[in-house]
């Protein structure tokens, strides 16, 4: 069994007197896809931004391919990619200059033998000398998504990747995504879309007020709760996080 | 059903349009003080504010912070402008508007951000109404520049007092302000600002620009010979202003002086005599662009758009050599019309070598997009033509043609070192292509697999190289095109070259590396990315400027005390004197060296504590 890509432990992350995450741990293996989910404020992006070095976290360990993100960020961060839900595009380069840059930055010495099937494979190809304000929404999502493709990482960490993606594309990403994951990147992948966390997700964690609500896979879960047993993760989620809607003939819409 | 819900308005309810925009600048800027005054709570933050005040005392009251006596009033001049100064100003600014006339100009103020073009545009707002709260919105930037300029200007006149100072300044920017917007619309031709312009748009801008050329030239070209064969360049200068308040050139000039003239007065009661009229020209510029019917919206997105994220468009149409607004760019790339594409970078990356070479790379690429050979030959032109005119000055006095190339080289290489040494004043205000550029982009710089010392060091680097850049080529001219025998020998002129190439190099760097500490520090506080305003922000640039330069003053205090201190103990020595400056000049760039490496250490430790949500991603 190969060790873990992503390993957090007792994770907390604070702003003043809030705590956004409490106490969070878990691990990723190679190879395997863990889904993020919670409403909104469950602190999924203040883990994914911990997790990418992108914010300190107030306390506990996070190790991405054995190396500690907070006292030895070099290593951790050269073999990972964070890829955000608003792709952050410079906006005077290219697809081409992103690529050349992302590269360098990440010392990947074959990027030119890369790049061109990378592109085909995102439907780039034909936007090489583009600039980022002349992409649509979901290119510019494909560019991002590109860039943290090409240094091949061994973590993945995806929030929201399929937004402003045409249903051809949605298709195409979930093929990449799960291609990497076939390959033995250990990626996390943070959705609302829940069906597609549940396709392609090979253990769900369920996140609540920064604590760990569930761990394990959709199986795992529903096992754990059998009054739950045979439903999908839509109401398993909503059952969990105690959002259970009203029935279609609720008071509020009754009342009018 | 209540009526509400069918559509009607009782009068309880009727919009009020001007409120909501007043209360949408109020609350506004309230919260964002708010904000800004939050961040107190940061130990850094309080450490700022305080040294902003000592800032603020020290310029207000030098004689009680540094022991400076406060001059009297006999000391000062009595106009802020004398009067050669308020003539050429007023020349200056006549050419100013004859370019916008012609080219047009960016409509920042009127610019919409995202958020006002998502609420604002499709809000029942009359375009008068949309007009005034953002030409109000403007003004408070413009008073605060005012205000900024006043302070700065206390000592420079001994008649005007501080809010007589303030509205002038006010009024002359304010003015210049609504102009540029007014010219703008107006030289569309009723065309939707940002298109094509119409044939009637040029004329309009030909019509101007040949009105105030004819009209100076008229009136200078006959006093010409009088002007350059004068003996001294005071006397030349009151034969210009007494040619340019001479007919016809007056006709043109007079609007700009008017505007100026309360900046050139020597008693209060003067003042008073030109300040209404500066503040009639300046109120009849509001009816003259509201009953403009010019669509300006889309321009005024696309001019919002520029600022926060779609200036990239701009520049690759620029860059493919493409032609019309290049606002346009995004919008015909959404709808699939046309890809703009952009010139490939000239400056390749190779694949491998250190890290930090990406991120500098990836700051030159903008500049490299923006280079156009066009532009370097305009100001090829321009240093020629001063060369020339410098050249024909000294020939039409003594009659030798060999003595006009001599003098004009000499001018010629004059302005290039001139324009070196300001550009170390002006380049790193300017020149963004680091931190303050780079800041918004944090959340992705922070996933980088660089060390916060290499990164600090890449993003000084980039802006530091650029400007240097310039320099060197500036200095360079300097150094070969000189001849004659007035003129230091050219081993002198090497020496002279390569102090000044290590001086610009150590103020480059200094000042970049404090722009960009103080982006670090405060992030909350100071504008990141985008591009520094038009009339409105010459206040706050100037305020920024001064700030920098003190603290620049401070970085080089132990630098110049070792250098001071070597050069000192050599000073009995039998050394020759090159032998001791060099010495000198090693230690005060080693202290540099070692002061930089413990800044770049530092400020890395600043980078990784800043938290990322001070700063607002890019939009």
């Amino acid at each position: 069994m190969p060790s873990d890509v992503i390993e957090v432990h007792n994770l907390v992350k604070q702003y003043g007197d809030f705590v956004a995450v409490r106490g969070l741990s878990f691990s990723v293996a190679p190879g395997e896809v863990l889904g993020l989910v919670g409403p909104n404020g469950a602190g999924k992006t203040s883990t994914l931004h911990s997790l990418a070095g992108i914010i300190r976290p107030t306390g506990g360990d996070i190790r991405i391919a054995g190396h500690d993100i907070v006292s030895d960020p070099v290593p951790a961060k050269r073999s990972l990619a964070f890829v955000p839900d608003e792709p952050q595009l410079f906006e005077y380069m290219t697809v081409d200059d992103h690529l050349t840059f992302i590269a360098r930055l990440y010392g990947v010495p074959d990027a030119a033998e890369r790049v061109e099937p990378l592109l085909r494979e995102l439907e780039l190809a034909d936007k090489r000398r583009a600039l980022p304000a002349e992409l649509s929404r979901g290119m510019r999502q494909k560019l991002a998504i590109a860039c943290a493709f090409l240094h091949q990482p061994a973590a993945l960490l995806l929030d929201e990747p399929l937004t402003g993606l045409d249903p051809l594309g949605i298709r195409r990403m979930k093929a990449a995504i799960l291609a990497r994951a076939q390959a033995g990147t250990a990626v996390i992948l943070s959705s609302h879309l829940l069906h597609l966390v549940e396709e392609l997700c090979t253990r769900i964690l369920i996140i609540q007020n920064g604590q760990c609500m569930v761990l394990g896979s959709i199986a795992e879960i529903a096992a754990s709760r059998p009054d739950l047993e045979g439903r999908g993760l839509e109401e398993l989620f909503l059952a969990i996080t105690g959002q259970d809607l009203p029935d279609a003939s609720g008071a509020g819409i009754a009342g009018r | 059903m209540s009526a509400s819900i069918q559509g009607t308005t009782s009068d309880a309810a009727r919009p009020d349009a001007i409120g909501a925009l007043a209360f949408l600048v109020t609350r506004s800027a309230r919260n964002r003080l708010r904000v800004q005054l939050a961040r107190l709570k940061n130990v850094r933050y309080v450490l700022g504010m305080i040294f902003l005040l000592a800032y603020f005392t020290m310029i207000l009251r030098p004689d009680r912070w540094v022991g400076v006596t406060r001059r009297g009033a006999d000391g000062m001049p009595a106009a802020l402008l004398g009067a050669n100064a308020l003539a050429l100003s007023a020349l200056a600014l006549t050419i100013l508007v004859g370019y916008w006339w012609t080219f047009g100009t960016k409509l920042s103020v009127v610019a919409l951000s995202r958020a006002e073009s998502r609420q604002l545009l499709p809000s029942p707002l009359s375009r008068t109404q949309l007009i005034l709260f953002k030409l109000a919105k403007a003004s408070l930037a413009t008073l605060l520049s005012a205000v900024i300029l006043s302070i700065f200007s206390r000592r420079a006149s001994a008649v005007l007092p501080f809010p007589l100072r303030i509205i002038s300044y006010f009024v002359m920017f304010g003015t210049f302000q609504l102009h540029q917007l007014g010219a703008t619309l107006t030289r569309s031709g009723g065309k939707p600002v940002g298109e094509k312009l119409g044939r009637r748009g040029w004329i309009i801008g030909a019509v101007v620009v040949a009105l105030i050329a004819l009209a100076i030239g008229a009136s200078v070209m006959p006093v010409w010979p009088a002007v350059i064969g004068a003996p001294e360049p005071g006397a030349a200068l009151d034969r210009l202003r007494e040619a340019l308040y001479s007919m016809p050139a007056l006709l043109v000039i007079a609007p700009a002086r008017a505007v100026v003239a309360p900046l050139g007065v020597e008693t209060v009661g003067e003042w008073l005599r030109v300040i209404p009229i500066a503040i009639a020209i300046w109120l009849l510029h509001i009816p003259w662009i509201l009953l403009n019917r010019t669509p300006f919206e889309e321009a005024a997105v696309a001019a919002g758009e520029r600022r926060e994220a779609i200036r990239a468009a701009m520049r690759a149409q620029r860059a493919a050599g493409g032609r019309g607004i290049g606002a346009l760019i995004a919008a015909r790339a959404a709808l699939g019309k046309k890809t703009f594409v952009a010139r490939k970078t000239w400056l390749p990356l190779p694949p491998a070598g250190p890290a930090w070479m990406a991120v500098t790379w990836k700051n030159f690429v903008p500049t490299i997009r923006q280079l156009r050979w066009v532009t370097v030959a305009i100001v090829a032109l321009g240093v020629a033509l001063v060369g020339g005119l410098f050249g024909y000055i000294a020939y039409s006095k003594n009659g030798s043609v060999s003595e006009g190339v001599t003098f004009g080289r000499n001018a010629v290489a004059g302005v290039m070192a001139i324009l070196a040494l300001a550009w170390t004043l002006v380049g790193p205000l300017y020149t963004r292509n680091d931190f303050r550029s780079d800041l918004p982009y944090i959340r992705l710089l922070r996933t980088f697999p660089l060390d916060s010392g290499s990164l600090v060091g890449a993003e000084i680097a980039s802006s530091t190289v650029l400007i240097f850049a310039f320099q060197l080529v500036c200095l360079l001219i300097a150094l070969v095109v000189p001849t004659g025998d007035t003129i230091p020998h050219f081993g002198e002129r090497l020496v002279i070259f390569f102090s000044l190439l290590l001086a610009v190099a150590t103020l480059d760097i200094l000042s970049v590396t404090v722009r960009n500490a103080i982006a670090l520090f405060f992030p909350g506080w100071i504008k990141l990315g985008g591009e520094g305003g038009g009339f409105e922000a010459i206040g706050q640039n100037l305020l920024g400027t001064a700030g920098s330069l003190l603290l620049l003053v401070l970085l080089l205090i132990i630098p110049a005390t070792l250098a001071g201190g070597v050069l000192y103990t050599l000073h009995a020595m039998p050394a020759a004197v090159t032998g001791r400056v060099a010495f000198a000049l090693i230690s005060f760039v080693a202290a540099i060296a070692v002061e930089l490496w413990f800044l770049f250490k530092w400020l890395g430790t600043i980078y990784d504590n800043i938290d990322a949500s001070e700063i607002l991603e890019p939009a």
